[in-house]
């Protein structure tokens, strides 16, 4: 029996995703599509079968369009509605959503952008979309993270200082690093200023500024932070010695190894000084769960 | 660029309604839910109900009271409201899958408000009537933010929402087929086995019906919850709804459903558009509706009942008041004992056509 089933719902399916609505799609398919939809949907006096269908074409494609501008805000706002839309509708074809929560609807985008071969259009004007992408899906991915208990500015000085050289970085789950080739997150800021300031608004100079800027980005190396802390999501520009660091503590070494690196890089005067600056802001920043002598494999999993 | 042609220049697609918004699907998909904590509700013993089946309707199906969606915009004052005591509804519905995250504010919140009033979870994801198989990664969440919450039962809708692993964020109507209710029964079954406890399953809104139908939809609602010893969570204005779209009348349905069965009841808002009624979730609900809703009160006495409301959302205080409105609709209507009461004749007024 759920041949039938299973028959009908790839019909319907087919004919829902269509990218240029059911009506359109039943002439490309032909006659025999268009008896198939007549022997399987209802026509009556109030509508045709092509008409009650169209509903539930509309509703996924603006459904997941709506989900997609809600997560990408400030992607939305430098392409504007129109191009957005179109990407959506591209986006939707390439990469179908699998996931049964449409908390996962963007989740391919910004690979979408950067690398599918129907994303030209939108790899560019302004150069950095797929960046934009890449920054805001992290941002959602921050959002909802595991929660952890992140260490005190006291638990840390507590630690004997003999120790640290062999310590290693356990940092909380609700942390992203990014490599960057624009530095989007500038106009990332100036929309949220705009959201907190009219999420609506006519128009905003600030925001215009914004995107005449994003237009004159340079590719360059532009290390970028997402986190969260106590319930909120914060981003910024990492320098790339504190970009640097951070990788190699997130990869597991040790503090004695950041140090080394940090010798190469400032000098050995220089470096204890830069490493406790670092530890502060890590700390401050709440990102640091904890430091263990032990490898990372050997470290409990969140709960 | 093919979507331009398509759905960007969508008018005529829908007669009378151009660039309709989609139907509600209640997933209010904001950024906003934390640590198990335990919770003093009355729970479905879902073992002992199964034992006992056929038919034992929890008891907070009539003692829960009446509740509100809870959507991430009106946390902080529920929160407020919560603290100072002074919530005025009996508890809250959330969308499983907004909560089905590892952690953050939502989930934090979502903890402290269970701490103090029953939520129950309410899923859209589950798709009952695919010939998919069941997702055991989406039941293994759902099972984990159940045991969390602790709710006093778990419901999902009676439709299919995506096929060969497309999902398409919908509520799609199922063929009314002996064959069909064979299907989607068995699943509800596993969905059941797998959860250790009883689900409602709630009828949806169509646009479509099709040729292959052998039954009336209350036909096989009933049928399909019957032979999956399960609840049905009866949505009054899906039915009204519906009842207009493919031309069958409202009272019949509601009077057919057997009560024992009926564990909460959903009211909501609606939008025409055309020749359809959409389930927009985006106005109060309608006069007609509230009619529907004294009807079938009048029927099997006290049930829950909650408002959902998932598009122009307006302020708390004016959802909680849709929430206040039923509960003295039914307290009139109790007191009368008659649907056909003079009380009935002020609920008009809360709707709009």
């Amino acid at each position: 029996m759920t041949t039938a089933l299973s028959t009908l719902q790839r019909r319907l399916r087919e004919l829902i995703v269509a990218p240029s609505g059911v009506a359109a799609a039943i002439e490309e398919l032909g006659e025999p599509a268009a008896a198939a939809l007549e022997q399987t949907v209802r026509s009556d006096g109030k509508l045709s079968a092509i008409g009650r269908l169209e509903v539930y074409a509309n509703a996924y494609f603006y459904r997941i369009r709506d989900c997609l501008e809600g997560d990408f805000g400030a992607l939305h706002a430098a392409m504007g509605g129109d191009r957005f839309h179109n990407l959506a509708t591209a986006y939707l074809i390439a990469f179908p959503p699998r996931h049964p929560s449409l908390r996962f609807a963007g989740d391919r985008l910004a690979e979408f952008i950067t690398a599918h071969e129907t994303a030209a259009p939108f790899r560019s004007n302004p150069d950095g979309l797929g960046d934009l992408a890449h920054l805001e899906w992290a941002i959602v991915e921050a959002f909802d993270a595991a929660d952890a208990e992140v260490v005190s500015r006291d638990e840390l000085a507590s630690i004997d200082p003999a120790l640290w050289v062999d310590l290693r970085f356990v940092f909380q789950p609700a942390l992203v690093r990014l490599d960057l080739d624009y530095p989007v997150h500038r106009f990332r800021l100036a929309w949220d200023a705009q959201q907190r300031d009219d999420p609506e608004p006519n128009h905003d100079d600030a925001l215009e500024d914004a995107l005449a800027e994003l237009a004159s980005f340079e590719r360059g190396f532009h290390p970028i932070l997402v986190w969260r802390s106590d319930e909120r999501v914060s981003y910024r520009g990492l320098e790339p010695v504190e970009a640097a660091c951070l990788d190699i503590a997130l990869a597991g070494d040790s503090f004695g190894t950041l140090c080394e690196y940090l010798a190469s890089e400032v000098g050995d005067g220089e470096a204890p000084n830069h490493a406790a600056a670092l530890l502060a802001r890590w700390q401050a920043d709440g990102l640091i769960r904890g430091l263990s002598a032990m490898p990372p494999t050997q470290i409990a999993p969140y709960p | 660029m093919r979507g331009r042609q398509g759905r960007e220049i969508a008018t005529g697609r829908l007669p009378g309604a151009s660039l309709s918004p989609p139907p509600a699907l209640h997933t209010s998909h904001s950024r906003d839910t934390s640590r198990g904590t335990t919770h003093p509700t009355p729970r479905t013993d879902t073992a002992a109900a199964m034992q006992d089946s056929p038919i034992t309707r929890p008891a907070a199906a009539s003692s829960l009271g009446f509740g509100v969606g809870l959507r991430p915009v009106h946390f902080p004052v529920i929160l407020e409201r919560v603290a100072q005591q002074q919530l005025r509804i009996d508890w809250f519905e959330i969308i499983s899958e907004n909560y089905m995250v590892p952690g953050g504010r939502p989930l934090r919140i979502l903890d402290e408000i269970r701490s103090h009033v029953p939520v129950v979870l309410h899923g859209v994801s589950m798709n009952l009537g695919s010939t998919d198989p069941l997702d055991e990664a989406y039941l293994e969440g759902l099972a984990r933010l159940a045991d969390r919450v602790d709710p006093p039962w778990v419901s999902d809708h009676l439709c299919w929402t995506g096929v060969d692993a497309h999902n398409l964020h919908d509520l799609l109507p199922l063929p009314y087929t002996a064959e069909t209710v064979r299907h989607v029964a068995d699943r509800i079954g596993r969905v059941q086995d797998r959860l250790r406890r009883q689900i409602a399953i709630e009828n949806v809104s169509s646009y479509l019906s099709y040729t292959s139908d052998e039954m009336t939809e209350w036909e096989f609602l009933t049928a399909i919850a019957e032979e999956a010893d399960c609840g049905i969570l009866l949505d009054v204005n899906n039915i009204f709804v519906s009842a207009h779209n493919h031309d069958f009348d409202a009272s019949l349905y509601v009077d057919a459903i057997p009560i024992e069965r009926i564990y909460q009841i959903h009211l909501a808002g609606h939008s025409v558009q055309g020749p359809l009624l959409i389930d927009t979730h985006d106005h109060p609900v309608r006069a007609e509706v509230w009619k529907l809703y004294e009807r079938v009160i009048s029927r099997i006495g006290p049930t829950a009942t909650l408002i959902e409301w998932d598009d122009r959302i307006p302020s708390y205080g004016v959802l909680e008041s849709e929430a206040l409105l039923a509960r003295s609709l039914c307290e009139d209507l109790l007191a009368h004992g008659d649907s056909e009461s003079p009380r009935s004749a002020r609920s008009p007024q809360v709707g709009q056509e």
